[in-house]
């Protein structure tokens, strides 16, 4: 069987359980920023596409499937829906595997992320960085290359957007001082490779695997035992994607797993107040991929004077930001309106004066969807680790 | 004769290019409906319109009668009959998706809500208030307000404790099949003696027109007590909840059982643990929490008198929210262990009968039918044993093939019309056209049968209005 047919028996083989009740409707975020057509989310997208592989007629109407395949923002809320209140269908699997199928039979993906594919194949970053560029953001920080530090307790993996996004940088450099401050052992790697979440979210099989391939040869030949991503997608990434066998005995953290542990080790104490009103951004690859929602809350209740606002729609229910699933690197025109947008006017609903968020594509998609709004006066956008670094305020952009 | 894209250009110059789509994907998602099977190709329709008020509505079925177009009223396709699936070619499905309007008039003591209001956003918005939606529908996260009041359905509800929806339904506004927009019903708490032409429209599956809005009475919200029993053997459930109404004991607000079977998926996706027996789950209501309370520790004890190995009134509120999750969530007992064959929906029925057969419709789903083919399948039994009705759901392997996965959901579907006829009773939950109308019209006969086409045919001349789920081919009239 050729490796389109055994992707359209497997997309056949998911989407024959679901039963068509439409649960999984109201969780899906697009419907707040589509026409809201059942058929731009969620059961509508997975229905049109077997409807399309039953009829043989998915190149006949590709472009309309693709639209519909590479919109999804893979944020799990629909899997979650279904899981609860029917049967349990995995409506992700169903898309993967579409896009999957759309890659083989290019006709995906959207065009605007091919040359992100094309970096990653050639430059190992989506960005295009060249490798001396992608190390730009740390000079002058005296970062420790993990090869060179004995007895390393964690490699901490910075991901291709902090390299590339000098706001996302920020971040880095906010974890690298409180990794600092609690004296924990770590290294980067210099020739740190792309995760392969790109690849793999955009259907490109074969790429994401040479990725994690190549990078867990180089995690095994420098005796790496704790990896502490910056991006969720990245954690997500290397915990549920990267070969369980050759992962075995590597601890994957996301960097706030870890402040958790150091504040609960008193290795990290804060002695400065916040007084600020938070909001905390749930991000998808966090939260509803790995249920990890209470690490970054007790990060944050632990800096003295916080005030934590809950956003009506949090943890499991939160609201995407809009930037999983390769959307980075696409626009849709049947989007009027963007999530950011959204999120950012219920944070101002709430009385929040910041949203917290714990992931990169949520930092640069709030932050873009504050200007939008038009409330940079009265809402900022910071991340857990500059929250939790105080002498990182003083020089962060944009905090208050 | 117009053509597809014809009509799709008239439609659009009638309510306007964002409301109308001939989109395919659009066109067969609308189409399908819950449990259904595929929708055929050549059923597919030209289009899907989402008007936004009764004027448009109004205008799009003058439309269709000029053109001869058949028009499928659609709230979320939830009725689990076939009744919003189209039954003709070259057809038009009306979402009524966008009728989304909500105005509360506490003083007068009702509110005023638009059919395609989901009713789970309809139940929270009148919690937030005090108030309780008179139905609990399955299927509420998709479900719409004018699909249950078109239906008449509460759902898990018990009628004899609460009423049905259309007792609570003041007035509608329609539209008739022909264009005529309508007004009906009071805005006086006392409602209409005599003919009151609500009813032309509440419960009658939008065979005489399409509800547009509805105006129900406010139900403040009571007190509640929740009780729990576990028994060996479902029958005793059956009889326990006999017993409450030969007590004269006040029915309560939900009566649900759960055979053992059912509990184990949800139970596993709960972290429940291994089911102790078939469940019984009960809700008891009152004016006051004493009330509730007394009522809910009566029903225990009728539990215990009927074998329960288990029965207490259930304080506290964690175990209360993941019982009823389990048995509202019922889709969720098709789930399997990971390494198992997964199982599909073959076929499910939905049962009232008197209320001293329910032993019986339990051991006539179990050995008493005679079709083979669900004795292959996996039997599991749940429902409103409060309210007499219960429901078989038959699951089938995923390795069945999809003839005969569909034959199951046929032959599922004789099983329902013989306990109809075997017990005198009909469907009190999903309504009777479309896939239920055959029985229906063995049940009540040719005359009764005839009197409805007769009266479809004078609001629906041109019969464009939810076409063949009167088996109107096969009728006469």
């Amino acid at each position: 069987m050729s490796r389109e047919e055994e992707l359209k028996e497997s997309i056949l083989d998911v989407v024959t359980n679901c039963v068509k009740c439409r649960f999984c409707l109201a969780a899906c975020p697009l419907f707040d920023i589509t026409e809201g057509w059942h058929s731009q989310g969620a059961a509508g997208i997975i229905s049109s596409l077997y409807t399309a592989l039953r009829w043989g007629a998915e190149v006949e109407f590709k472009e309309t499937l693709r639209n519909l395949l590479f919109s999804c923002t893979t944020c799990r809320n629909c899997v979650l829906a279904c899981q609860e209140t029917s049967v349990g269908v995995d409506l992700l699997d169903a898309i993967d595997k579409g896009r999957q199928l759309f890659i083989e039979e290019m006709i995906g993906p959207m065009p605007q992320q091919k040359k992100p594919l094309e970096f990653l194949e050639r430059y190992k970053n989506p960005y295009g960085m060249l490798p001396s560029e992608r190390k730009e953001w740390m000079k002058g920080l005296g970062v420790p290359d993990f090869s060179g530090v004995a007895e390393a307790e964690v490699l901490l993996h910075i991901g291709c957007t902090a390299a590339h996004d000098p706001r996302v940088a920020n971040v880095a450099r906010a974890v690298i001082q409180l990794l600092k401050k609690a004296q924990v052992t770590f290294g980067i790697l210099e020739d740190e490779a792309c995760c392969g979440c790109p690849a793999l979210r955009l259907g490109e099989q074969l790429l994401s695997e040479d990725l994690a391939q190549e990078n867990v040869n180089k995690f095994k030949s420098l005796g790496v035992k704790q990896i502490v991503t910056l991006s969720p997608h990245c954690f997500d990434t290397f915990i549920n994607k990267y070969p369980k066998e050759e992962m075995q005995g590597i601890k994957v953290q996301h960097y706030s797993q870890l402040l958790r542990d150091l504040i609960k080790q008193s290795r990290l104490v804060f002695n400065s107040r916040v007084e600020k009103k938070v909001t905390y951004q749930d991000p998808c690859y966090l939260g509803r991929h790995n249920d990890i929602y209470e690490a970054p809350r007790e990060v944050l209740n632990s800096i003295p004077g916080i005030e934590l606002v809950e956003f009506r729609r949090c943890k499991a229910e939160s609201l995407c930001c809009g930037g999983g699933g390769g959307r980075m690197w696409a626009d849709f025109e049947a989007e009027g309106e963007r999530l950011a947008n959204i999120r950012v006017r219920e944070a101002i609903d709430i009385g929040a004066e910041m949203i917290v968020t714990a992931c990169p594509f949520c930092l640069i998609n709030m932050e873009d969807g504050i200007k939008s709004v038009g409330v940079e006066d009265s809402l900022k956008v910071v991340d857990i680790a500059e929250l939790a670094q105080d002498d990182v305020l003083c020089n962060a952009p944009n905090i208050y | 004769m117009v053509t597809s894209e014809g009509v799709v250009s008239d439609l659009v110059a009638i309510i306007g290019k964002e409301s109308v789509s001939g989109d395919i994907f659009n066109r067969v998602t609308y189409g399908q409906d819950a449990f259904g099977p595929d929708l055929e190709k050549e059923k597919v329709p030209i289009a899907v319109v989402r008007p936004e008020s009764a004027q448009q509505v109004s205008k799009l079925l003058v439309y269709a009668n000029k053109q001869k177009i058949p028009v499928y009223v659609r709230g979320s396709g939830t009725a689990f009959k076939g009744s919003s699936r189209p039954k003709r070619e070259g057809s038009i499905i009306l979402s009524m998706e966008k009728f989304t309007s909500f105005e509360m008039h506490e003083n007068d003591m009702y509110f005023e809500v638009g059919a395609g209001v989901v009713q789970l956003d309809l139940e929270q918005k009148l919690a937030e208030r005090g108030y309780m939606l008179p139905l609990n529908v399955g299927s509420k996260f998709s479900g719409t307000i004018g699909g249950a009041v078109a239906i008449n359905t509460i759902g898990h509800m018990v009628d004899t404790c609460i009423g049905k929806t259309i007792d609570y339904v003041m007035g509608v506004e329609a539209v008739l099949p022909t264009g005529e927009i309508v007004e009906t019903g009071t805005k006086s708490i006392r409602r209409p003696a005599g003919i009151d032409s609500t009813r032309f429209f509440a419960a009658t599956e939008g065979v005489f027109g399409v509800i547009t809005r509805i105006r129900m009475r406010l139900l403040p919200d009571p007190k509640k007590a929740y009780v729990v029993g576990f028994f060996k053997e479902l029958e005793d459930i059956a009889r326990a909840f006999i017993r409450i109404y030969e007590e004269k004991l006040p029915p309560p607000l939900y009566g649900e059982l759960l055979s053992e079977e059912a509990c184990v998926a949800p139970f596993r996706l709960r972290k429940l643990g291994k089911p102790k027996g078939s469940m019984a789950l009960a809700t008891t209501i009152g004016h006051t929490q004493e009330d509730a309370d007394h009522q809910a520790e009566d029903i225990a004890r009728v539990f215990k008198v009927e074998k329960a190995i288990e029965a207490h009134v259930v304080t506290d509120a964690k175990e209360k929210e993941a019982l009823w999750a389990s048995r509202d969530n019922i889709m969720n007992v098709l789930g399997v262990e990971e390494g198992e064959e997964k199982l599909l929906l073959g076929g499910v029925v939905e049962c009232p009968v008197p209320l001293h057969a329910l032993p019986d419709l339990i051991k006539y789903f179990r050995t008493g039918h005679k079709h083979s083919i669900l004795h292959e399948a996996k039997l599991l039994i749940y429902g409103h044993v409060g309210a007499a009705d219960l429901h078989a759901m038959w699951g089938v392997p995923a390795s069945w093939p999809p003839e005969k996965r569909r034959q199951s959901a046929i032959e599922a579907s004789q099983v329902e019309s013989e306990v109809y006829l075997k017990w005198g009773s009909t469907a009190g939950e999903v309504g009777q056209t479309a896939l239920r109308m055959a029985c229906w019209r063995e049940m009540y006969g040719e005359a009764a049968y005839s009197m409805l086409l007769n009266i479809k045919k004078a609001v629906d001349p041109n019969g464009i209005l939810n076409p063949g789920n009167l088996l109107e081919d096969e009728g006469k009239g």
